[in-house]
């Protein structure tokens, strides 16, 4: 709906408030009879975004349920809000070689600009639909990787599983 | 001076000395030539073919680093020639290249990361498997192996070979199945500078391993503090604390090289027990104190200072001009020396790193530096004195520093002054006031040819004004 400054210039006041009232009474009727309505009723109903939203942080895990992260710290460095903090050290596994064994993400401080996901070479970390984030105290906007990978909305707390999947790979040899 | 011979290379005249080689000329006139297996502290060994150039009147390439300088000489490395032969050749070295940078210590650093940049082919025409090798090997003093990794240029083993002369490492097998072999524990004293002069993460550190990435660091260049010798070092950092220390080439000092004792030197920069402010100690707590509280109860005491050997000429100089009138003492506390005198290469048993200047600046200001001068203080300890201990930065014998605080017990008010980690046996002092540690410090020291190495301060290190000579002020209070 456009304001029309010569609406009143053409049919005078009245006229022009009737004629001004009359799209937006047409609306409301319309919305009140008809449910194409653009809000909804938070948080009974929720929208659900496409999966190409930047929203909370994932870190996808291996077939066998560890980290796919090797802390190549790529994300880190390419994170414009330097909230991402990774402390690496040796793998058991040889061929894993090197894994995190913590990767903290400051949500507060994050842009959600997603060029963590770019940067990264193996598929570790992904930013899913989800944009449901609450908290008080600053603590708990610090997201660990327990929370990254395993929170109870990623397949009830198994966490996504990298289609990438490690055989693969080494037969690649990516 | 040595003879000069005159050549052309890439159409611009250079000078270069008669005798060396081409690819030497060439990095010290500032042309950029690819190599992997020349080092100039090593032998020559052409095996990685990188550096290859055209000499008119040559029909083939030829490695640079095999040929000598000659008067008059016409080479060039920029023909489409030599550079398809730098594609296939840095293609051929990638061929069995497993590509892990994301997980490898070296990315950042890397020859191969460096030169694929620049003369890489980046289309795969390899349709065969690669072949594997053993990854995440420890071959002793904290080097770590991964055959992998591995091109093959040899510095690694022409090191054990002609710098140490001890022989741990080889090439063994033939063709894709070369690698580099192991046959025993690494066991010279010298065995990290294998991590510096590997090109690629086959050869990467143990103590450094995947601490940082190193594009998160910073290099400052100092003196090494871990003997007389004084190398030129360069100590990576940032704000997290110091990661490592990667010798620096000096002519006249150390060379190429460093020992492995000074990589350690960084350790109790960033350490977690590092003293950050002045601490008084009450029934073994040790709490956070008031400078001023803590001055006033050294009034009226004798005060009596032990420094150290690790400081610097200028703070020996303020020190002395700080109680230049007053009636304290100062006696030197000079570390004991571990091990043989010189080694024949770089380390030595000296473990003092600024004695000379040390004894200078004793003798300058009228001092007793001598070890009779230490002794006698120590004899003449008495309840009535405040003693002051500059705690030697890096304590290899710590025994020998426990006898000396042993004999400070007496005095009445006891001061130590740490640089370092708060030890143990700090303990028995009263007082512990932090001084800055040599990566927190401009300035230098004298090493053992008497030579002025610099120390310089780090990049992210806090309070440096706090030195020796600052709480030197303190006996006039």
């Amino acid at each position: 709906m456009i304001l029309k400054a010569d609406l009143y210039r053409e049919h005078g006041f009245l006229k022009g408030l009737y004629l001004g009232l009359k799209i937006t009474m047409m609306t409301m009727l319309r919305n009140l009879f008809k449910h194409d309505r653009m809000t909804l009723n938070y948080p009974e109903e929720k929208y659900f975004y496409s999966d190409r939203f930047k929203g909370k942080h994932v870190l996808t895990v291996k077939e066998d349920g560890t980290l796919r992260c090797t802390s190549c710290m790529l994300c880190s460095t390419y994170c414009p809000a330097q909230c991402i903090h990774i402390v690496a050290a040796d793998d058991s596994d040889k061929e894993v070689e090197k894994a995190p064994v913590s990767f903290e993400i400051e949500m507060l401080r994050c842009v959600f600009c997603g060029f963590c996901e770019e940067a990264c070479p193996v598929d570790a970390i992904r930013l899913t639909n989800e944009y449901e984030m609450s908290g008080h105290a600053e603590q708990e906007w610090v997201a660990d990787h327990y929370e990254l990978a395993f929170r109870k909305s990623l397949n009830g707390g198994r966490g996504i599983v990298s289609t990438v999947d490690d055989k693969d790979r080494l037969k690649l040899r990516l | 001076m040595t003879e000069k011979v005159n050549l052309t290379w890439n159409g611009k005249a250079i000078q270069a000395e008669k005798g060396s080689n081409l690819l030497k000329a060439a990095l010290d006139n500032g042309i950029e030539v690819a190599h992997y297996c020349y080092h100039a502290g090593l032998s020559v060994a052409g095996v990685c073919r990188m550096c290859m150039v055209e000499q008119d009147g040559v029909p083939r390439p030829f490695p640079s680093c095999n040929a000598t300088c000659g008067e008059g000489m016409v080479v060039r490395n920029d023909t489409p020639k030599i550079k398809s032969a730098v594609e296939t050749t840095l293609q051929f070295h990638l061929l069995n290249h497993p590509l892990d940078c994301p997980v490898c210590d070296q990315a950042g650093e890397c020859g191969l990361q460096d030169y694929y940049m620049k003369h890489g082919v980046y289309d795969s025409q390899m349709i065969d498997k690669k072949v594997h090798k053993e990854k995440v090997q420890d071959i002793g003093k904290n080097v770590m192996l991964d055959a992998e990794r591995c091109i093959l240029c040899s510095r690694c083993t022409r090191f054990t070979e002609e710098v140490t002369k001890t022989n741990e490492l080889g090439i063994l097998n033939r063709g894709d199945h070369a690698e580099i072999t192991v046959n025993e524990q690494l066991k010279n004293d010298y065995a990290q500078n294998l991590v510096d002069i590997c090109p690629v993460g086959a050869l990467t550190s143990k103590d450094f391993r995947f601490k940082q990435r190193v594009w998160f660091l910073e290099e400052v260049q100092t003196t090494c503090i871990g003997c007389e010798t004084g190398c030129a070092v360069k100590v990576s950092e940032n704000k997290n604390g110091a990661f490592r220390v990667k010798p620096i080439y000096d002519h006249d000092v150390n060379g190429h090289w460093m020992c492995d004792d000074g990589r350690n030197i960084y350790k109790h920069v960033s350490s977690p027990t590092r003293l950050a402010s002045a601490t008084e100690n009450i029934n073994g707590l040790f709490v956070p104190a008031d400078e001023l509280a803590i001055q006033a109860t050294l009034k009226g005491k004798k005060a009596k200072y032990i420094l150290s050997t690790g400081l610097t000429v200028g703070e020996y100089a303020n020190f002395f001009k700080a109680i230049k009138g007053s009636k304290a003492e100062v006696a030197l506390y000079t570390l004991p020396n571990l091990g043989v005198e010189f080694d024949g290469l770089l380390k030595r048993g000296d473990k003092n790193p600024n004695l000379r200047g040390a004894k200078a600046a004793f003798e300058a200001a009228g001092f007793d530096h001598t070890q009779a001068a230490l002794d006698k203080m120590l004899g003449s300890i008495a309840s009535s004195d405040a003693v002051f201990v500059v705690v030697p930065e890096i304590l290899y014998n710590e025994d020998h520093f426990n006898t000396l605080i042993k004999k400070v017990e007496k005095a009445g008010t006891r001061i130590a002054l740490t640089p370092g980690e708060t030890l143990g046996t700090l303990r028995s002092f009263n007082y512990l006031l932090p001084v800055p540690s040599f990566l927190e410090k401009n300035g230098e020291i004298l090493n053992y040819q008497g030579a002025a190495r610099t120390l310089r301060a780090g990049l992210s290190y806090g309070e440096t004004s706090k030195d020796v000579s600052y709480y030197g002020k303190w006996v006039n209070v």
